[in-house]
């Protein structure tokens, strides 16, 4: 599932949005970047009122989420944004999002613009398979 | 494979000896059968050592086993019906599983409770009915009991939550062996995030934990092991 038509040279590939049941999900994807530096600075999504960015910390023997307001996209690299790592967050879905459908993310770039991506909603065992370990 | 144990008598290096001294044929291949005999049980002996392993990799365990084996705590806390709950006492069925979290946590509890519920669904309601799956909430200011139970509905109906105070829920963690949760700062909405620990502890039914399954173990695992944590099997590594 790989979209090509991204500004300068940014290729969203496999996102995927978990089928939560409450009012909030996250969604996961890969950004390939072979344009120059970039940054993905928001996200918005008419399926819910907010939509945050989240990335991974360590603290003390705990992994913990902490909202930010960029990820760094570097030229030439892979950024995935995968289960227990750095993610959007949708916050105050209209309704829990269900297995089989598709919500439209779109993606704001500090360079590129705007980029909105088609998400398919996958069941949440499936995104277990996506863990490293 | 193919093992000769007796040299070919018709070739010449086995002739050549039989020629110069009539006694030495019968000593060599008497030799040669021992040596023979001798690699072939090393063979053998390679084969099960194989074998074993092979078993051993077939049958291995899809969690974490725990260093050392870990009595189920004296966890008291309020259960979604406001009632007084017991981790020891309040948990009839064969395998006890614990994991601490919350219910605005985005990331990894939908993914861990999510996986759980799609392994027990297909392991049967037979099955399903012997594990008891306690969620204990890890954010007592905004999770009430109410929301935790809409919450863990989403997942299974049959899954325990509970709640305490802040203070409960600590001395909860610190009994469980699991690092306390840390509460970020609020947000300008109010938001905050809580991080906890992920993985889920099994204890079994003679009231001890060998194992905890982290984030990110499959459906599959779940499906390969709860059987066998339910027939008392003992992990080990």
């Amino acid at each position: 599932m790989r979209q090509r038509d991204c500004p300068r040279g940014i290729a969203v590939v496999d996102p995927a949005a978990g089928a939560a049941p409450g009012e909030s999900a996250a969604v996961y994807l890969t950004i390939e970047n072979s344009g120059p530096d970039d940054a993905l600075v928001g996200a918005g999504c008419d399926c819910s009122e907010r939509v945050s960015l989240h990335v991974t910390e360590e603290r003390d023997d705990l992994h913990v989420m902490v909202e930010t307001d960029r990820i760094d996209i570097a030229s030439g690299e892979t950024t995935v944004l995968g289960p227990g790592g750095s993610h959007l967050m949708l916050e105050g879905l209209d309704a829990p999002l269900e297995a089989g459908a598709g919500i439209e993310v779109t993606l704001e770039f500090e360079h590129g613009g705007e980029r909105t991506v088609e998400v398919p909603v996958v069941p949440l065992d499936e995104l277990a398979e996506r863990v490293d370990r | 494979m193919t093992l000769s144990i007796d040299p070919d008598p018709a070739t010449p290096s086995s002739e050549g000896p039989a020629t110069a001294n009539p006694a030495e044929p019968h000593a060599h291949r008497v030799r040669n059968t021992a040596i023979g005999i001798c690699v072939l049980a090393t063979l053998l002996g390679v084969l099960a050592v194989l074998a074993s392993r092979a078993d051993t990799s077939v049958a291995s365990w899809h969690g974490q086993v725990l260093p050392s084996p870990q009595r189920i705590p004296d966890i008291r806390l309020t259960d979604t019906d406001g009632e007084p709950f017991s981790l020891i006492d309040d948990t009839p069925g064969d395998l006890t599983l614990l994991m601490f979290g919350y219910t605005n946590c985005p990331d990894i509890c939908p993914i861990s409770l999510g996986t759980l519920a799609a392994a027990l669904d297909e392991l049967g309601p037979d099955v399903a009915n012997r594990v008891d799956m306690v969620f204990v909430t890890a954010d007592p200011d905004r999770d009430d009991l109410g929301p935790l139970r809409t919450y863990l509905d989403g997942y299974d109906p049959e899954f325990i939550g509970l709640r305490g105070t802040a203070t409960e829920i600590a001395e909860a963690q610190d009994l469980a062996k699991v690092p306390r949760a840390v509460i970020e700062t609020p947000d300008d909405d109010g938001g905050y995030i809580v991080g906890h620990a992920t993985q889920i502890i099994a204890y079994q039914d003679d009231g001890t934990a060998r194992i905890a399954y982290p984030f990110g173990t499959r459906s599959q695992d779940w499906i390969n092991d709860i059987p066998r944590l339910l027939a008392g099997e003992i992990p080990d590594e």
